[in-house]
């Protein structure tokens, strides 16, 4: 290990020298990274200890507006004229000083926005009145106008939550934005401005809907009166297969008895997903045909697909199903065993014994699957 | 020039470029993971998710959780668990043939009873003595499995094989888990509509010396021993630097065995976990995605990066060298099995960057290292040391490895800061400086015994004893 001596191609003090200030820069990255770690430690609890107080400041502000209507509420008897009236609340002079540093904006912003989601009705209204009040909707039409996505996001959630339907034409063109995040909170707050008539989004919906936006509208929905909305036949038909199957979902939950063919036709559908949810829609919208409809699919599907119709034909079935039911009991599968013996169990008054007269009966598996659904029947 | 100094030369210069590769490989991650730990916590700032807590329209999720002679802390894990914030889920407790009173504590505590229960064997286990669910309606969601021994894999695979939901989460039970945990796991399963995501990983953190009661966890502290906060230390930059970058390249290859989330359906088309390795958590993310590539199905393994999952660290190092050894013999088995995808560009960027990645970093390191170490030896007995080359290129390695964990505190400190106070920082710092010195070689070393008792084909799991929650500190 005779470095001088071992290679001509490069000088032996070169390298100690090219590996020395190699070091030298690591050691200095490594205490500056040090000090700035301890210096934003101290800024930050320095600031912890002010968020605490900043943090009472703006709960004491939200109660204050929150108590406002228990304390009418004791007074009057027309509650929610009164409250609705209320268009100042009496800010105290620190609140304001207050308002102009940007953390403490922040802070109340925050919690403004988490007050309000768990609020409705007049309190949530007084919320609402309070932050329009205090200009935060400014600040909230700046983070929306801002570069930043996360921020666009943020602050078009926010106009949502607050209820802003003035704000609608700001929002309305992102409903197609290519930012997912972004897309999404636009949908959301749509719905939350429009509602059921929010959805027409979808009438030209470019993205998919993710299973996730999906929940977060269909959550949204359900806080809405249910009502006979118009859509959902044409976005059975939409090209973007995540429109259909969330259009399977919807009338599948609003019980939309009239799109019935509709929903069967879908089960012809060569997205997987879309014939599922077009077998589970079934199953809420059915008629005296939807077992045999059924039926007629079995044999062209996956076996998800399969289990989610024997599921299905549980609910639905009849006598008339027990030979189909019963031959799918001969197929390889024990899942589509475990759920065609349930489903032949729950049908008619006689399904037990349907199942226990099955042949093999008493060999495994069918005596362990038969045991299940009796135990489970009790 | 001698064939002696030759061969030295050609050594060191192995050694120089290895030394370089490894440095320029880490200084990438830490780079690329900066932007993924950003836009998720941006992401994260404003996602509501207590409406999937309340929704029905989520999936189902089963929780699997193997024991083995959990005796002494089964109640509470099983209590935390059955607490978390889902609306549909099941939890179910695998006891692996437990030698204690696991079992006859669960059935008193929760009134169990042996239900019958048809169990589709989709993945070959070992037999099944027994399936129990609690006639209290309030535990509704328990099951509890009792089974022959046959090892951690073999009782996720009767858990897999028990479950009723599309997706699994599998976990030690003995981690505590935050109560929104699931909800954060299950999320990114919604959120990927072109890529199909077949599991989902989860940060670790070490749970010593933090307050833990009725199975929660109440206050986060700095662990006061050394191993357990060097552990510390070493699974933020694993976990903040590593695998956030690696989802980024989607390119993980392992989501740790204590809290993974997995799309049952591939799980179940792959075999389930495979027993015969110690590397069962490695070898199951590496297999789905072999099946996905080989099918030429567009997927992805996603990771988040909030702490989620705490555990246990083993505090001395004769239980440390067990599992960092258990740990390196699991790595070698998976590289082993799916060798065929090194530079196969057949498995896209598996084949060409994490595999490499894993055998150049993960199984080749300590072996160089080691070499280099004899190396060292060999050239002071024979006199042809250079000392001045040798010290520089140690203080290299030194001085990056301690820089390399400075940055991961400061990522820590930016983005979930759960070390709050200076004095934990400070520990930490020190601990970054100490790390390469009295924890490090002590890892290479386990690692090195690991390749050993590879070759001897050694393959138990080495017993893993832990101190238990209950003996952590209460302030």
């Amino acid at each position: 290990m005779n470095y001088p001596e071992i290679s001509s191609l490069i000088n032996f003090h070169s390298w100690i020298f090219g590996i020395g200030v190699v070091i030298f820069l690591f050691v200095v990255t490594i205490l500056i990274i040090c000090i700035y770690i301890l210096i934003y430690l101290y800024i930050v609890n320095k600031r912890e200890s002010k968020f605490e107080r900043w943090k009472f400041i703006s709960d004491t502000l939200i109660r204050k507006s929150i108590f406002f209507e228990e304390d009418e509420s004791a007074s009057s008897g027309n509650l929610l004229l009164k409250v609705l009236e209320v268009n100042t609340f009496h800010i105290p002079d620190r609140v304001k000083k207050l308002l102009q540093n940007p953390h403490f904006k922040h802070v109340l912003i925050t919690d403004l926005i988490a007050a309000r989601q768990n609020m409705t009705g007049a309190a949530g209204q007084n919320l609402k009145n309070l932050f329009k009040q205090l200009e935060l909707d400014k600040e909230v039409i700046l983070m929306i106008k801002s570069n930043s996505w996360y921020l666009k996001a943020a602050g078009i959630q926010y106009l949502g939550v607050m209820e802003m339907v003035e704000h609608m034409n700001l929002i309305l063109p992102y409903i197609n934005n290519e930012r997912g995040l972004i897309r999404v909170e636009a949908q959301n707050t749509v719905v939350k401005f429009s509602g059921f008539e929010g959805l027409r989004f979808l009438d030209s919906a470019a993205f998919l809907i993710t299973e996730w936006q999906q929940i977060k509208l269909l959550e949204e929905l359900s806080q809405l009166p249910g009502e006979n909305f118009t859509g959902i036949d044409k976005w059975l038909k939409s090209s973007n297969y995540s429109v259909v199957v969330f259009a399977l979902k919807l009338a599948r939950n609003y019980f939309r008895f009239e799109l019935y063919d509709n929903v069967i036709s879908c089960l012809r559908h060569k997205n997987d997903e879309v014939r599922r949810q077009a077998i589970l829609a079934a199953k809420e919208l059915q008629t005296a045909a939807t077992a045999s409809d059924l039926i007629k699919f079995y044999g062209l599907e996956n076996e998800k697909n399969k289990l989610a119709i024997i599921k299905v034909l549980e609910d639905v079935g009849t006598d008339a199903e027990f030979s189909f039911l019963t031959a799918i009991l001969d197929e390889a599968s024990n899942q589509l065993k475990m759920a065609a013996a349930k489903a032949i169990a729950a049908i008619g008054d006689n399904g037990m014994e349907t199942l226990e007269s099955y042949p093999n009966a008493d060999r495994y598996p069918y005596n362990q699957i038969i045991s299940q659904v009796k135990a489970e029947m009790k | 020039m001698t064939w002696l100094t030759l061969i030295s030369d050609l050594i060191t210069y192995g050694f120089i470029s290895y030394t370089v590769f490894l440095l320029s490989g880490y200084i990438l991650i830490g780079i690329y993971s900066i932007g993924v730990v950003k836009n998720y916590r941006h992401k994260n700032s404003f996602t509501n998710y207590r409406l999937l807590a309340g929704s029905t329209q989520t999936p189902g999720i089963s929780i699997l959780a193997p024991a083995y002679n959990e005796g002494a802390n089964i109640i509470e894990n099983v209590r935390s668990l059955l607490s978390l914030h889902y609306n549909n889920m099941e939890v179910i407790i695998i006891n692996d043939g437990s030698k204690d009173d696991s079992m006859e504590k669960l059935i008193d505590v929760y009134d169990l009873y042996k239900s019958d229960f048809f169990v589709d064997e989709q993945i070959p286990t070992k037999n099944i003595r027994g399936i129990y669910r609690s006639r209290n309606f309030i535990y509704s969601k328990l099951i509890v499995v009792d089974k022959e021994n046959g090892g951690k894999a073999d009782a996720l695979n009767v858990g897999i094989n028990v479950s009723g939901n599309d997706y699994v989460v599998c976990i030690d039970v003995d981690c505590i888990l935050e109560q929104d945990a699931l909800l954060k796991l299950i999320k990114p399963f919604l959120e990927s509509p072109l890529e199909r995501v077949i599991a989902t990983g989860g940060v670790v953190r070490i749970a010593n010396g933090c307050e833990i009661e009725n199975g929660r966890l109440m206050k986060i502290n700095l662990p006061d021993q050394f191993l357990p906060r060097a552990q510390t230390l070493e699974y933020i930059r694993a976990f903040l630097l590593g695998r956030m970058a690696w989802a980024r390249l989607n390119g993980l290859m392992l989501i740790s065995g204590a809290f993974g989330a997995f799309d049952k359906e591939i799980v179940i088309k792959c075999g389930g976990y495979d027993h015969k390795t110690v590397g069962e958590d490695m070898e199951l993310i590496v297999r789905m995605r072999r099946y996905m590539e080989e099918r030429d199905l567009p997927y992805k393994v996603a990771f988040i990066p909030d702490p989620l999952c705490w555990t246990e660290a083993p505090a001395s190092y004769k239980i440390l060298g067990r599992q960092r050894n258990r740990w390196t013999r699991g790595t070698i088995e998976t590289l082993k099995f799916h060798r065929i995808m090194f530079f196969n560009p057949k498995y896209g960027s598996m084949g060409l960057l994490s595999y490499p990645y894993w055998f150049f970093f993960e199984f080749l390191a300590p072996i160089v290292e080691f070499g280099g170490f004899v190396f060292f030896i060999i050239s002071i007995i024979t006199g042809s040391m250079n000392w001045i080359f040798f010290l520089s290129l140690l203080g290299l390695i030194y001085s990056f490895g301690v820089l390399y964990s400075i940055f991961a505190i400061l990522m820590e400190v930016l983005s979930y800061n759960q070390y709050r106070s200076r004095k934990d920082i400070l520990n930490l710092i020190i601990t970054a400086i100490l790390e390469p010195i009295l924890f490090h070689p002590f890892v290479v070393w386990s690692a090195i015994q690991g390749n050993i008792d590879f070759l001897r084909k050694k393959n138990a799991w080495g017993e893993m004893t832990r101190a238990g929650f209950s003996t952590t500190k209460k302030v």
